[in-house]
């Protein structure tokens, strides 16, 4: 094949979830098709509305579980086996190097952090559904070379936002950027699952990282088929090859009306805060928890600020609570809530009219969380978590520094 | 399905939104999927006289990078309620998506169209060679035709009848 060549590809996993799925149920019923093409390659995700905030939606989840079992679909991971899909649906080993992974929401570009092609679809997923394939066209890749050692107070956040902001929207829309380079080897499935899913807001097909011993051990205990460790031939021709050096980093803020609006947070420090939300697909993993529980530790949220941690899985949420990270939130006055997707879509602790949110979510449009007069920041967990203490927006490295002496 | 379209044109900014710029985000969250509802609902809160005024054939002229953000196809569905086409100086892969999906005949990218065209001019579109002709100003822009498998899906109807034309071939063949 070549380069913008439309080609009709089978799907190996189609990722699924509670919000749409009913409607797509629906809308093949409607149609009259009562058989899924690959039923055993269908992984569904309560994350959405979960868990369920009201009648309507209890009844739509009835209705699902019902269809699932009708139509064959094995893998459910309903409420309390949960977690955000793109998180999720890796930790359960569903997704493998060399894969194509389509995946029925927009962040679904995360599961390019094992090695898989998935570009991300939302309607289009009935027609996987039926037929369990789709139209793509070829794109190109953008390789990024990953070097040095990321300094104090700069997360996997931070490099994927940069990383955006540096390659600009025209420059990434319809390709696929792949992580590789030397750092690459320090940073785990957490860290790639970042940096794969924000490059979807830029635009990209799907982001990649090309997969090593990491994944290998990581997907050893989880995998559920056989796999190779699947990586771009050493003569494949990249549109643009960009290099990295994480040591030249700094904490970074995406401002509002958009996730590419990436400035260092001195810019924008001293905005009077009204929310702070650790959570997403984007933002709620380990490495975000931890960094928010480091800044809070000995510290309280400030009595102008309400902070919501929202683990994005409950993998995560028990490695956060083993870690003791849960504890530090109810301590600092934060709420810890189940896994789900609820801030960053508006349905959870949404934003009043004039309120100012920093957060770790995905997009900050206006009208993203809520109120469209609410603005949106969003920033690494440390930041986030230090807003959350300071009331304002503040560059989190002096908390941390006092942390560390 | 007719791949020479005559219209009125609509001309609109660059970096219209997808939620809150051509579709209000309260229709992805009650998952409204009925074009003929999200017709009424197209610029509600960028241009609130659009979908009322707006007629089956003409154009929504876009700027740069059109209906940005997360890929809903409510807005799309919208357009292809009214019976409109479109015609965006760039958009990005995920409402390159929806368009097809949703079935609205379009072209993309067409640098220049925004300066080349203004609102309540008559536009003649070739989808199946990418020209646009101004009448009114008796000017012409050419920009890439549709590709053919796309352009199959759209004839069809969008995502959805394309399939269901599909599954019926396949039925049929066995």
């Amino acid at each position: 094949v070549a380069i913008g060549e439309i080609v009709v590809c089978e799907a190996d996993v189609l990722e699924t979830i509670d919000l749409t799925l009913p409607h797509y149920f629906r809308m093949l019923r409607s149609l009259g098709v009562t058989k899924l093409a690959r039923p055993e390659r269908i992984v569904v995700f309560s994350d959405h509305e979960v868990p369920a905030y009201s009648e309507r939606v209890a009844s739509l989840q009835r209705e699902l579980r019902r269809e699932l079992k009708e139509l064959g679909v094995r893998y459910f991971y309903d409420m309390g086996r949960h977690g955000i899909s793109h998180q999720s649906i890796v930790e359960h080993g569903h997704v493998l190097p060399g894969m194509l992974a389509i995946g029925a929401d927009t962040h679904a570009t995360t599961l390019g952090c094992v090695g898989a092609l998935a570009p991300p679809v939302n309607y289009e997923a009935v027609q996987v559904l039926a037929t369990g394939d789709i139209w793509l066209k070829v794109p190109e890749t953008i390789r990024i070379v990953v070097t040095g050692e990321a300094p104090l107070g700069v997360l996997s956040r931070d490099i994927a936002q940069w990383v955006i902001a540096r390659l600009g929207a025209e420059r990434c829309d319809y390709r696929v950027l792949e992580y590789a380079g030397p750092a690459m080897a320090h940073l785990d499935m957490d860290a790639r699952m970042t940096l794969c899913n924000v490059a979807v807001d830029i635009g990209a097909k799907s982001g990649v990282v090309e997969p090593d011993e990491l994944t290998r051990e990581y997907l050893a205990p989880r995998a559920k088929g056989e796999f190779d460790l699947v990586r771009s031939d050493p003569d494949a021709v990249y549109e643009l090859v960009f290099s990295v050096d994480l040591g030249t980093l700094e904490p970074m803020v995406a401002a509002p009306p958009s996730p590419d609006n990436v400035v260092p947070v001195s810019t924008v420090a001293g905005i009077e805060v009204d929310q702070v939300y650790i959570g997403s697909c984007a933002g709620g993993r380990l490495e975000d928890l931890r960094a928010a529980a480091a800044v809070l530790e000995g510290r309280t949220v400030h009595p102008g600020v309400r902070m919501i941690v929202v683990p994005t899985s409950q993998e995560i949420f028990a490695r956060a609570a083993r870690e003791g990270l849960v504890e530090q939130f109810i301590n600092a006055g934060a709420a810890v809530t189940a896994p789900n997707c609820g801030p960053c879509y508006g349905n959870l602790s949404p934003l009043a009219e004039g309120e100012v949110c920093v957060g770790t979510g995905t997009r900050n449009e206006p009208g993203r969380m809520g109120n469209a007069k609410a603005s949106i920041y969003l920033a690494n967990a440390a930041t986030a978590a230090t807003a959350a203490v300071l009331g304002k927006i503040a560059d989190p490295r002096e908390l941390m520094r006092e942390r560390r002496s | 399905m007719n791949w020479l379209w005559r219209g009125r044109a609509w001309v609109f900014g660059d970096n219209i939104p997808n939620d809150g710029g051509l579709m209000a985000l309260r229709f992805v969250r009650e998952q409204q999927y009925d074009p003929r509802i999200l017709a009424k609902h197209c610029f509600a809160e960028v241009d609130p006289g659009f979908a009322a005024s707006a007629q089956p054939g003409d154009f929504v002229v876009a700027g740069k990078n059109f209906a940005y953000g997360n890929a809903h196809v409510q807005g799309f569905l919208g357009l292809k309620g009214l019976r409109v086409a479109l015609l965006a100086e760039s958009m990005s892969r995920g409402p390159y998506r929806c368009a097809v999906n949703a079935g609205v005949p379009f072209l993309t990218p067409l640098p220049g169209i925004t300066a080349a065209v203004s609102t309540s001019d008559e536009l003649e579109v070739d989808f199946l060679t990418g020209r646009v002709s101004n009448l009114t100003r008796r000017t012409e822009v050419k920009g890439a035709a549709l590709p053919p498998v796309l352009r199959e899906i759209i004839g069809a109807g969008g995502g959805i009848d394309h399939m269901r034309q599909r599954l019926g071939l396949l039925a049929a063949s066995r």
